[in-house]
């Protein structure tokens, strides 16, 4: 008998732990992966449908994955080149995606400015400083994220104005991106 | 230190706000800025955990359009007339901070997460019974713990998952939650949506295996051993449990049965066989529901239906949404004459294909006329059966699955009416849905 062979039940664990190892990355990473895609796609509604594109490709391809490599670059490359054949099969063509030397720059970017455990620590600490605004600051960030209306259909909603609502998310995201930054860096938050 | 002038202008990008060249121009300065390239990441890594925190964890209304609007139940929608709008947005405000607050303190949220793995929440009227496996320690009735066993004889009952897995499970049914990523339906039509971090998320029945692999699809589990699922978007991965395993990965649009025989069959996917959104209230009970004083709705068979008021002016009903499922019969009654405009809505969280003539049924005015009946695109047809009631039946297939029925143009339009009955027939599949909005009054 020839104990090398593998039985199909053993293939079968194999598989189902290789899988499960693979389910883990794609979940870890999807922060990641929607924030490479919306750096190539700024402002476009249709970023969900990309990165769900990307997942199913992703999926499909994890068996061409190999283990202990940088996944997340692998990822990246993938929702790049789903990127780049969405805007082809909807006729559009972007300045940015069809840039390659920027968006290589920008894939850097995102591997080494935001590296994955600072990536993982962003939410608590979007938390964290989500917790140093205001009541009303919460409330118009959160309600302009959650509602995915552009910032004339929000100002109505709310009875700002245009300009008064665009400044004031401004000042919020600015206060909170400079607050995640120094949280990461482990200096004190400054308010 | 880039100029705030510069991330103004990046926010304005990643806001949709800026043209094509002035974003190519951006896009030339960020090449050569390291800083402000490396800038213009972070804040599209802000941009995107903002997202998800603003779309998996707070729990508003998510499908109304409108940001101040909380969850309806059928006895808050239009009882409070004064301000009602002002109302409903100081509430989703105290909603969002708390729902923040419980957000901002991880550690002690952690400590005292007694979040239960799924809770529930039934339409009313809804005939259930709870075993919990051993003792519980929940504090809600309308929770599951791991073992517990659902019972659903009559009615609707949304599950909503720890994981952030959302299902419409539709009686009869019975269900077992093995744990917070599995739940086994030994009989039962569900429809699951199932966001990213819930990928692996298990549906087991009988016959069938389904592990998801992000995506949204729904499971039949029959008691003669028939079991079926629809994969409506993203993948699924479905298999045959025991000695003969069949494994099979289905994408959007494909759907099998597992039957006695032990066999994978090919099936035509059907959407219109489950029920995507909580109806506000069992069809069956035949009782009027008052949504205010001029309007009454009443429904039969199943109808779900989502109403709302003009923010700006009276305390009349103004518009609305309702899905009628085979069979269903939906009444609208006014106690003034008025104009009514319907057209073709989205049946919530479904984008599947369907095909023509599928949908058909009649409706009956009381008083008033059918004035036009406006179709460039020959999308629906309107067939006179006597000088009040009327067949409709839509005529177009979804030739493309991104095409919804909110992007047709017919409508119908009908002058000086008191009441619409407005029925799917039997013989008809699946469900319909139609927006309606009063677009004046006809005061006596």
């Amino acid at each position: 008998m020839d104990n090398s062979s593998t039985s199909p039940i053993s293939q079968d664990a194999n598989e189902n732990e290789a899988d499960g190892a693979y389910v883990t990355l794609l979940t870890q990473h999807q922060v990641n992966i929607q924030a490479f895609i919306t750096s190539l796609l700024p402002g476009d509604p249709d970023i969900e449908d990309v990165l769900q594109r990307t997942n199913i490709v992703l999926w499909n391809k994890r068996e061409q994955f190999e283990r202990n490599t940088n996944f997340k670059a692998w990822a990246f490359s993938i929702a790049r080149w789903e990127t780049k054949a969405w805007l082809t099969e909807k006729k559009r063509k972007d300045w940015l995606v069809f840039n390659d030397e920027l968006t290589d720059q920008m894939a850097e970017q995102f591997q080494e400015s935001i590296p994955d455990q600072k990536n993982e620590d962003m939410l608590p600490s979007l938390r964290r400083c989500l917790s140093r605004l205001s009541d009303n600051e919460r409330f118009l960030i959160f309600n302009y994220y959650q509602a995915d209306k552009s910032i004339a259909e929000c100002a109505a909603i709310v009875k700002k104005t245009e300009g008064a609502l665009r400044v004031a998310l401004f000042r919020i995201r600015i206060s909170l991106r400079r607050c995640i930054e120094s949280h990461l860096a482990g200096k004190e938050v400054i308010s | 230190m880039i100029s705030e002038q510069m991330e103004q202008r990046i926010y304005q990008c990643l806001d949709g706000e800026l043209s094509e060249s002035e974003k190519e121009l951006l896009f030339h300065e960020l090449e050569k800025d390291p800083e402000a390239l490396k800038v213009y990441c972070r804040c599209a890594a802000l941009d995107a955990n903002m997202q998800r925190l603003a779309h998996s964890q707070l729990h508003l209304d998510d499908d109304t359009g409108n940001i101040a609007v909380l969850k309806k139940s059928p006895n808050t929608v239009g009882t409070k007339k004064p301000k009602v709008v002002a109302t409903l947005a100081l509430v989703a405000s105290v909603a969002a901070i708390i729902t923040i607050l419980g957000l901002l303190a991880p550690q002690l949220w952690q400590a005292q997460d007694h979040t239960p793995l799924v809770s529930f929440d039934p339409t009313p009227d809804t005939q259930f019974t709870l075993v919990h496996d051993g003792e519980t320690d929940l504090l809600e009735e309308t929770c599951l713990q791991a073992g517990s066993q659902l019972k659903l004889s009559q009615g609707t009952i949304e599950l909503t998952f720890k994981s952030g897995v959302r299902s419409i499970i539709t009686a009869p049914a019975d269900l077992v939650l093995d744990d917070g990523s599995t739940l086994i339906l030994n009989t039962g039509t569900a429809w699951f949506q199932v966001p990213e971090r819930a990928i692996g998320f298990t549906v087991r029945t009988e016959g069938l295996d389904i592990v998801d692999l992000g995506t949204e699809f729904g499971v039949i589990a029959k008691r003669n051993g028939h079991h079926e699922v629809h994969v409506f978007k993203g993948e699924v991965k479905a298999s045959r449990p025991g000695a003969q395993k069949q494994s099979v990965k289905l994408g959007a649009g494909q759907a099998r049965r597992s039957d006695s025989t032990g066999q994978l069959a090919v099936i035509k996917p059907s959407s219109k066989s489950f029920i995507t959104k909580r109806p506000t209230s069992l069809a069956a009970t035949g009782k009027p529901l008052n949504i205010n004083k001029g309007t009454q709705v009443t429904g039969e068979e199943g109808i779900g239906y989502t109403l709302s008021k003009n923010k700006v002016s009276t305390d009349d009903l103004k518009d609305g949404e309702f899905t009628i499922n085979s069979g269903g019969k939906l009444a609208l009654t006014f106690n003034e004459l008025v104009d009514l405009k319907i057209s073709t809505a989205d049946i919530p969280y479904n984008s599947a294909p369907w095909n023509s003539n599928e949908d058909f049924g009649k409706f009956t005015i009381v008083e008033g006329e059918l004035s036009e009946v406006y179709d460039p695109n020959q999308e629906i047809m309107v067939e006179p059966l006597s000088d009040t009631s009327y067949k409709w039946a839509f005529t177009k297939p979804n030739d493309d699955k991104y095409r919804t029925p909110s992007m047709q143009s017919c409508r119908i339009d009908l002058k000086g009416i008191r009441k619409l009955e407005l029925s799917k027939d039997a013989s008809s599949p699946g469900q319909a849905a139609f927006k309606f909005q009063v677009i004046s009054s006809n005061r006596k």
